[in-house]
């Protein structure tokens, strides 16, 4: 848990914390939105699980067509992306697929598409 | 005794006249003070850097919960006040990187070893630098320049435009880090900046059968 604040709080290389070989599909809905730099974090609930999901900065994020109320908590969406290297219950999403079905790149560096 | 006095009329008018510097007068700016490092240039970020910037980005904040949407930003003098610290520290200890220090602890070799190492280790950190140390000064002086702009937000108490200030702040930190400790993230943050609204049109139709 420790390390999951540490890797929240600081600005950090995408590889030194996440593992791209280790991909991870979640599906669950968002209980938390947490738009503000250096990153945005979105918090969900994968059958009873909270995970934790990285996505690049609002700047970045707005470039791609992001608005802080693209997502609202409640919605079931889709993260594709990598698992933290230390095994906890965080990833940094690559993509995530909204409730319409449309699929947006998360904007997070060392995981773009 | 005519010519006497005025002599002595030239002499105080040499001697008296001579301006004393003020007691106060610190001593000449090209004479300052050795700066003695006393940790690393990580060690510095991670204690002193990083956390005056949560100060900043902590500050300004849209949170979305079930129980409601709420757009943080500072509403009392107490809150004004702390990103007015994180600031200035930003702003005047980003300098320090300008005294020079060890990249890393001793032994510390960052995460610069493996098969895609993520990270630039102390020795190729010090390359980077010996080669163009003046692009070291310019990205102290890119985040300074963004401190200096929350400063002034903060003075304003200017809630709107401090999300774009602590971006910039972001920002500043950031293309140091993609030149200097983390160059290999750099290939897809530009990708990214050159896109527009990226959508993948394959989530949306069915992929064309060869």
């Amino acid at each position: 848990m420790q390390l999951v604040i540490a890797v929240l709080l600081l600005h950090h290389s995408f590889a030194a914390d996440f593992d791209i070989t280790k991909p991870v599909a979640l599906t669950g809905a968002v209980t938390k939105i947490e738009w503000s730099n250096p990153h945005v974090h979105i918090y969900i609930d994968v059958k009873g699980e909270r995970w934790i999901v990285e996505m690049g900065s609002p700047n970045g994020l707005g470039r791609q067509g992001w608005t802080p109320k693209t997502m609202k908590a409640g919605d079931m969406i889709t993260v594709a992306g990598s698992r933290a290297k230390d095994g906890s219950r965080m990833a940094n999403a690559k993509t995530i697929t909204l409730p319409n079905g449309r699929r947006m790149s998360a904007a997070s560096q060392g995981n773009t598409s | 005794m005519r010519k006497t006095v005025g002599v002595l009329v030239i002499w105080c008018s040499i001697g008296c006249s001579s301006p004393t510097p003020p007691p106060s007068q610190p001593a000449a700016a090209s004479a300052g003070p050795v700066m003695k490092p006393i940790v690393s240039v990580k060690e510095l970020m991670r204690f002193d850097i990083d956390p005056a910037s949560d100060f900043v980005f902590d500050a300004v904040q849209y949170d979305a919960t079930l129980k409601g949407v709420h757009d943080i930003y500072p509403k009392t003098d107490e809150d004004w006040e702390k990103v007015k610290v994180g600031a200035v520290s930003l702003a005047e200890n980003i300098y320090l990187l300008k005294v020079k220090r060890p990249w890393a602890p001793k032994g510390d070799v960052n995460n610069s070893t493996g098969p895609n190492p993520p990270e630039l280790s102390p020795d190729q950190i010090q390359a980077k630098y010996d080669k163009d140390p003046v692009l070291w000064d310019a990205k102290i002086e890119a985040l300074r320049n963004a401190a200096l702009e929350v400063m002034d937000v903060a003075d304003k108490r200017d809630g709107k435009a401090l999300f774009e200030a602590s971006a910039d702040v972001d920002n500043a930190c950031e293309m140091c880090h993609l030149e200097y400790w983390y160059p290999g993230d750099r290939a897809a943050v530009e990708e990214d900046a050159r896109q527009k609204a990226r959508i993948d049109p394959s989530a949306r139709r069915p992929a064309r059968k060869k």
